[in-house]
């Protein structure tokens, strides 16, 4: 009831700046619905989705700077009804190949964790991949973080675009509201350079490092028995012009934990989506994702406190098609087939309305 | 007198009739129309920029790459309208090659992912001809007819 009210309050507050400020207030929401059968299982169920309410605020306070907010509620299996702020930040524009970003915002690595999220009018599919799973949800990869971030882009005649973020990391993200000393000391950092060479085409590599300190806690609440040296790369090819009939994002990723005791253990994961505009409406696509997990990588409990799940290698395929009614309604269906470890071979359909208003 | 033509075979004339006029009304509305001899693109007179081709309206407009005007170094404000018209199907399939969806999508895309605020929607054009003329960012498109000597033309349509 708390979190209602605060949401409420801060609607109430957004609705007043919007009279103040130039501000757009925007609502998110994709309730959908699935029947999966489990073949090894001999069981499916069909499922409804509420999905999360998503409200998000942006307002341009002057030429050179803006601010946004992101808040969801959403329900979990494990832990209720929740209202989370995903993302507030204020950015400074100085000038096109420099600019600042300052608050809680997505990590900068590939082109779908900084585009898509929450904004499930946009993302091309149902489905997300599932190694951008946020390490908030029981993921692996910090997909966002509060941190400093120093930006540019269009630079030459390449596009050459990057983003340098400085953030808390894992072993700090209780820090948002608890006490910054307890919750070690070295932060993490992400580089990510790319191109677009051509218009809509964006081609990546993001590096992410962060040290996991002996003796405070990690996202489970749980404490570091050693020190820990995460590294991440990411390289993503994206071709995303609304202009032209094909559309693809490709991605892939690996995560490394170096242990002292057990040495280094790694997670990589990718995903690939395609898709063909038939008509300015009619799009469809094909997606396929695999996650393959580390079960000696001591980093992971064996459930998932999150999901109440133990965590498994995954692989998947969907076969899509999206109708996008407007730009701020659309719907899609997907077929699914997917392979996950202890859980086998499971299939079945899924189907979501996207809107945004 | 006895009518020689049975019940079935005028109401399938009259749903032909209905049918053929929705295809030609259909066909008329897919090829806009505006009065006059085109459209303009405009900028604010401050905007040293003396003129654009079709693809640097369409970089400058939709703030692909560049998101402030070189020189001026201050926010491109791409002006639009609010409501669905000639002027404005014109400027997205010709300069733009996008559907309303598209373009829709393209700004909320842009705010969701960088917190760019969208573009501006006017009523009518001298709305925009206003914005143009006191915004110094600011780009928009107007019917030729509607043109006054405050702001600055930058690529013509014919």
């Amino acid at each position: 009831m708390k979190h209602f009210t605060s949401v409420i309050i801060f609607v109430l507050l957004a609705s007043y700046y919007t009279v103040a400020q130039d501000t757009k207030i925007r609502f998110f929401g994709h309730p959908g619905f699935e029947y999966l059968y489990n073949n090894d299982l001999k069981k499916g169920s069909p499922y409804f989705r509420s999905g999360p309410f998503v409200l998000f605020v942006t307002s341009q306070l002057n030429d050179k700077v803006a601010v946004a907010g992101e808040v969801h509620a959403h329900y979990m299996a494990t832990t209720g009804a929740e209202v989370e702020i995903e993302r507030l930040y204020i950015t400074y524009d100085h000038k096109d190949y420099l600019s600042f970003r300052f608050g809680k915002m997505y990590t900068p690595i590939g082109y779908w964790n900084l585009n898509y999220n929450f904004g499930l009018v946009l993302q091309p599919t149902i489905s997300r991949p599932s190694i951008l799973q946020p390490t908030h949800d029981g993921g692996f990869i910090n997909t966002r973080d509060a941190g400093f971030q120093v930006e540019g882009s269009g630079i030459s005649s390449v596009g050459f675009f990057y983003k340098a973020f400085v953030f808390n990391g894992v072993g700090k993200n209780g820090g948002y509201l608890g006490i910054p000393y307890q919750l070690g000391e070295a932060p993490g950092a992400v580089l990510q350079l790319g191109l677009e060479p051509t218009d809509g085409l964006k081609i990546s590599a993001s590096g992410m490092y962060q040290i996991l300190q002996k003796g405070y806690p990690n996202q489970y609440d749980s404490v570091f028995t050693e020190d820990i040296k995460s590294m991440m790369w990411a390289g993503s090819v994206s071709f995303m012009n609304p202009d032209k009939k094909f559309e693809c994002i490709t991605e892939v990723f690996y995560d490394s934990k170096q242990y002292k005791s057990i040495g280094t253990k790694g997670l990589d994961g990718g995903f690939i989506y395609l898709g063909y505009k038939l008509s300015s409406k009619i799009i469809p696509y094909i997606y396929s994702e695999t996650t393959k997990f580390d079960y000696t990588d001591i980093y992971y409990p064996r459930i998932n406190v999150y999901t109440g799940q133990p965590y498994v290698d995954l692989t998947k395929f969907d076969l899509g098609l999206r109708y996008k009614y407007s730009g701020s309604l659309v719907y899609k269906f997907e077929l699914e087939a997917m392979k996950q470890d202890r859980f086998g071979f499971s299939f079945g359909a899924k189907t979501q309305v996207a809107f945004v208003f | 007198m006895k009518n020689k033509f049975s019940p079935f075979f005028k109401s399938t004339f009259l749903v032909l009739a209905l049918a053929a006029m929705c295809v030609s009304m259909a066909y008329m509305m897919k090829e806009p129309k505006i009065s006059g001899s085109g459209i303009v693109v405009v900028v604010n007179k401050e905007n040293p920029i003396s003129g654009l081709t079709a693809s640097e309206v369409k970089l400058y407009w939709l703030r692909k790459v560049k998101k402030r005007w070189p020189e001026l170094n201050k926010n491109i404000k791409p002006a639009d309208r609010k409501n669905r018209c000639p002027e404005q199907d014109i400027f997205y399939d010709k300069v733009l090659g996008m559907s309303a969806a598209d373009v829709e999508s393209y700004f909320i895309q842009k705010q969701y992912g960088n917190a760019e605020k969208p573009q501006d929607k006017f009523s009518n054009d001298n709305d925009i001809l206003e914005f143009v003329a006191t915004e110094p960012g600011a780009i928009g498109f107007v019917n030729k007819n509607a043109l006054n000597p405050n702001v600055k033309v930058v690529f013509t349509l014919e």
